[in-house]
């Protein structure tokens, strides 16, 4: 469209000055040969008012003369001017040639900075060749020579022009005036171009450019170029079917923003090119070997069709990126324009190339990839939610056409910052936005495996969006897993089946149970949905179970003080967000029909004594009790029903005027009764902290 | 029979009062709610939040204190003690609250530029676009209009959560005062006119 402006008014401008010209040709022959009067001349072309021609004929080789034009319209331009003065200070008005070879033309035009240029000219009436030349015209803050040639019906003009200020051209038609306001550009051109035509059609134009200070941006700041330097070659030609454009554009140094990338063109120059055809008509444009080099980051091939005012503009279309430095091409091109966005904050290297096949209703994509690498960095102390290494296959995506498999590699990768993963291999069909897995896939997790079996995207870039997965987990060490998580090292391991993982609206629910064995007992997770895993703000709820767990393994791990039994449990309707409890309802205790070996130390009792304030018999043993180093007990129990931050705690059972922490049984007897019905849970957990994390105090 | 009088006018101011019932806006606790919330959020280049505020957590208290709670309760009814006058901690709020601290991080640049402001609506808006470079001016653009969205959403959630959307308008222009007392020196913010002033 641009393009399209900018030959009109050079059309325009260069048709100004040849009809002017013209007229002034053929008045002159006109006046030697017609006897001219004052008066008013006319043609379908053009209208002249108020002619004065004064002549001052010294020899045929050596006249001045001056031609006075009230008014000049040239209805074909819809141009009009007024007080139009051709002065020749040394001419010829001979019987072979009209010529002026010092002479000024003065043609008032809001176009012009100044009215005044200078002209020459020569006829030869016998053969009708006109040539001539317009300089110092001033316009666009800047100065244009012209040349021409008139040589029957063929024509050809030279336009130079120099320091011509983009903003100033623009201010002088409506179009370029709402540009101004809705982009404020300003740059400096210089410009070069030869156009030939014949009778009052255009054949060819060669121009060279150069454009130097190039800003603008639009209001709202999506679209900003800084300081662009630009040099372009071009030719037009043109038959009587079609325009056929070649062109060179070379960028240099300056910025340049844009909602899909940004180009520091100082640091990486831009070389565009390629053939157009266009059609007469203006409907169609072809691309032919269109090129695109950014230095150290792009190679990009580009051949195809586009269809002006169609509801499918894109009619063929081959594109070919050679093998790119992804890293590069990320960090200097894509990642300045998504920073702020989830999209913003990875790392990558490696090497991607990319062929891209259109045509009609079918779209073919292939990606390679070229030990490519992705890590998402760590940005504010937000942990790392993924990375994976040296990845290489294909990605052959389609839409309407026949599905090719794709199948992709890796060597490593990792989870939540410390959670491995191992070498692995993925076997998958893309097609329109559907993502399908087609073949089971075992991807080693720290010592165990993910076994995928199905996993399924569909609705991808919609707002229905969804993954199906199902799985299963073979087993991961809790030691691995603890250490992996930066907990207390556990024992144990992590199994589970997952027969259905759905992600739908932000949320993966989970219909499977999560198996873990640990302290010789079971845990399980149920229910289990995470909304924005890898967000700023994770939220999950889950139920869990807890079957016969080994109270001497799991006191030992956490140095609460060593209490032997078996412990069940629950926590119901547990929601986390940002990985803290906001509700749960959770209870452990002592299992019905426990035959173990039930023994609490001095240790625990303490601990426990702190949690829950020491019962009157745990104070008042203390003393003496500190002889015994484990007492037996009857059952244990603590819950705790969250809301609100605010706990409200249970027992094993109640007692007098509270609840049973411990109750014991045997000789020496210890009880340790919890009296308060609520506890703040924050202050809890802070005490649990120091009591796992620390020796605790002892008792004499 | 002054006293039946008196008794009579008292019954009809009763009656009248049981009639008229306005819902007021809370400021007072409103502001308290949107002091905290910006506090959190900006940081340490935020003012500091008023020391020496009284502790909320709960204690383990020994079983004797009991009957002055009790007695405490007789006078102030549990169920009113319970529920607060104004509700600003919701999840919706706090994953907001979340992902607003975590942006600030890297909206904090900006504020010091010159380049953004707080705005008379209680947003975030563009003083001096110019004052950016271009290589960053994408993601400025990211974090306000995220910034924005998440600023919208929690005046939006605060009035819901009282139970009261009516009150957002009331609830962004408590924000609007909090966002500019709290903002650090020789950040911009825009008065009533549109214009910016230098804090």
């Amino acid at each position: 469209m641009l393009f399209s402006r900018y030959q009109r008014f050079r059309l325009t401008a260069i048709g100004l000055a040849g009809i002017s010209l013209l007229l002034l040709f053929r008045l002159a022959a006109a006046i030697d040969q017609l006897n001219l009067n004052i008066g008013t001349l006319s043609s379908s072309a053009w209208r002249i008012e108020q002619l004065h021609f004064t002549l001052d004929w010294d020899s045929p080789t050596d006249t001045g003369y001056r031609l006075e034009i009230g008014r000049l319209e040239l209805s074909a331009l819809n141009q009009s001017f007024d007080n139009v003065v051709v002065d020749c200070r040394r001419g010829e008005l001979g019987q072979r040639f009209i010529s002026c070879e010092e002479g000024e033309i003065q043609l008032p035009h809001p176009l012009l900075d100044r009215s005044a240029m200078a002209l020459s000219f020569k006829m030869d009436r016998d053969s009708g060749v006109l040539t001539g030349k317009l300089r110092r015209i001033a316009t666009a803050d800047g100065l244009v020579n012209m040349s021409f040639t008139f040589n029957a019906g063929d024509w050809h003009l030279r336009i130079h022009g120099q320091a011509l200020q983009l903003e100033t051209l623009l201010a002088q038609w409506p179009q370029g005036r709402q540009v101004l306001a809705d982009w404020h550009p300003a740059a400096r051109i210089n410009l070069d171009a030869r156009l030939s035509g014949r009778e009052d059609r255009l054949l060819q134009v060669n121009w060279s450019g150069e454009l130097a200070g190039l800003s603008f941006g639009d209001d709202l700041g999506v679209y900003a170029g800084e300081g662009l330097a630009a040099r372009q070659t071009g030719r037009l030609s043109g038959s009587v079917k079609n325009w056929q454009i070649d062109t060179e554009l070379t960028l240099t140094h300056g910025e340049l923003l844009t909602p899909v990338f940004y180009l520091d063109v100082a640091a990486h120059p831009v070389e565009l090119g390629g053939k157009l055809f266009l059609d007469s008509q203006f409907k169609t444009l072809a691309l032919q070997d269109v090129h695109l080099q950014q230095q150290e980051l792009l190679d990009l091939q580009l051949q195809g069709d586009l269809r002006f005012a169609s509801d499918r503009p894109l009619e063929n279309l081959k594109l070919q990126l050679q093998p790119f430095p992804v890293g590069d091409v990320y960090r200097e091109m894509l990642q300045p324009v998504w920073a702020g966005t989830p999209w913003g904050r990875f790392e990558m290297a490696g090497e991607i190339e990319l062929s891209l096949h259109l045509s009609g209703e079918t779209m073919k994509l292939d990606l390679g990839l070229i030990d490519f690498s992705l890590d998402d960095t760590q940005i504010d102390g937000s942990t790392r939610r993924m990375g994976l290494y040296d990845v290489n296959g294909e990605l052959k995506w389609n839409r309407g056409g026949e599905v090719q498999p794709s199948r992709l590699t890796w060597q490593s990768g990792h989870m939540l910052e410390h959670i491995d993963i191992g070498p692995g291999r993925i076997d998958f069909q893309a097609a329109d936005n559907t993502f399908r897995l087609i073949r089971q896939t075992r991807v080693p997790v720290l010592d165990g495996f993910m076994v995928v079996d199905r996993l399924v995207l569909e609705a991808l870039g919609e707002p229905s969006q969804k993954l199906q997965f199902d799985g299963f987990l073979e087993p991961i060490s809790m030691d691995a897993l603890s250490r992996a998580l930066g907990w207390v090292p556990l024992s144990g391991k992590l199994s589970g089946m997952i027969p259905g993982l759905t992600y739908e609206n932000g949320l993966f629910t989970v219909d499977g149970i999560l198996l873990v064995r640990i302290f010789d007992g079971d845990i399980l997770i149920k229910n289990l949905q995470t909304r924005e895993l890898f967000g700023v703000y994770p939220q999950l709820q889950a139920d869990i179970e807890l079957h016969k767990l080994d109270l001497d393994s799991l006191t030992s791990t956490f140095s609460f003080g060593k209490i032997t039994g078996r412990l069940d449990g629950y926590v119901r309707d547990l929601s986390l967000e940002a990985w803290q409890p906001v509700t749960f309802d959770a209870r452990f205790y002592t299992p019905e029909n426990d035959d173990s070996r039930r023994r609490i130390s001095q240790k625990a009792v303490d601990n426990i004594s702190n949690l829950g304030g020491a019962g009157l018999s745990g104070s008042l043993a203390r003393s003496f009790m500190g002889f015994f180093e484990t007492f037996r007990y009857k059952r244990i129990g603590i819950g705790c029903r969250l809301q609100r931050g605010v706990c409200e705690m249970v027992g094993a059972g109640e007692a007098q005027q509270g609840y049973y922490l411990v109750e014991g049984s045997g000789i020496p007897r210890i009880d340790i009764i919890g009296y308060n019905k609520t506890a703040d849970w924050p202050r809890l957990v802070e005490q649990l902290k120091q009591i796992t994390t620390s020796d605790g105090p002892v008792i004499e | 029979m002054k006293s039946v009088r008196i008794a009579f006018v008292a019954s009809l101011l009763l009656l009248a009062a049981c009639v008229t019932i306005n819902i007021y806006f809370p400021a007072a606790e409103a502001r308290e709610a949107a002091e905290k919330i910006v506090d959190d959020i900006l940081g340490d280049e935020a003012k500091q939040a008023e020391p020496g505020s009284q502790d909320q957590s709960m204690d383990f208290k020994p079983a004797s204190q009991g009957y002055a709670l009790n007695l405490l309760n007789l006078l102030i009814p549990p169920a009113e003690a319970a529920v607060p006058n104004f509700d600003a901690d919701t999840p919706a709020v706090r994953k907001l609250q979340a992902a607003m601290k975590q942006r600030h991080a890297q909206l904090k640049g900006f504020y010091r530029l010159g380049a953004i402001g707080f705005t008379q609506d209680a947003l975030v808006g563009v003083r001096k676009l110019s004052a950016v470079p271009l290589k960053q001016r994408g993601q400025l653009k990211n974090l306000l209009s995220a910034e924005n969205s998440d600023r919208n959403q929690l005046y939006k959630e605060i009035a819901r959560a009282n139970g009261h959307p009516e009150w957002e308008k009331d609830v962004r222009a408590t924000f609007s005062k909090t966002w500019i007392s709290n903002a650090a020196k020789g950040w911009w913010y825009q008065n009533s006119q549109g214009g910016w002033i230098q804090k």
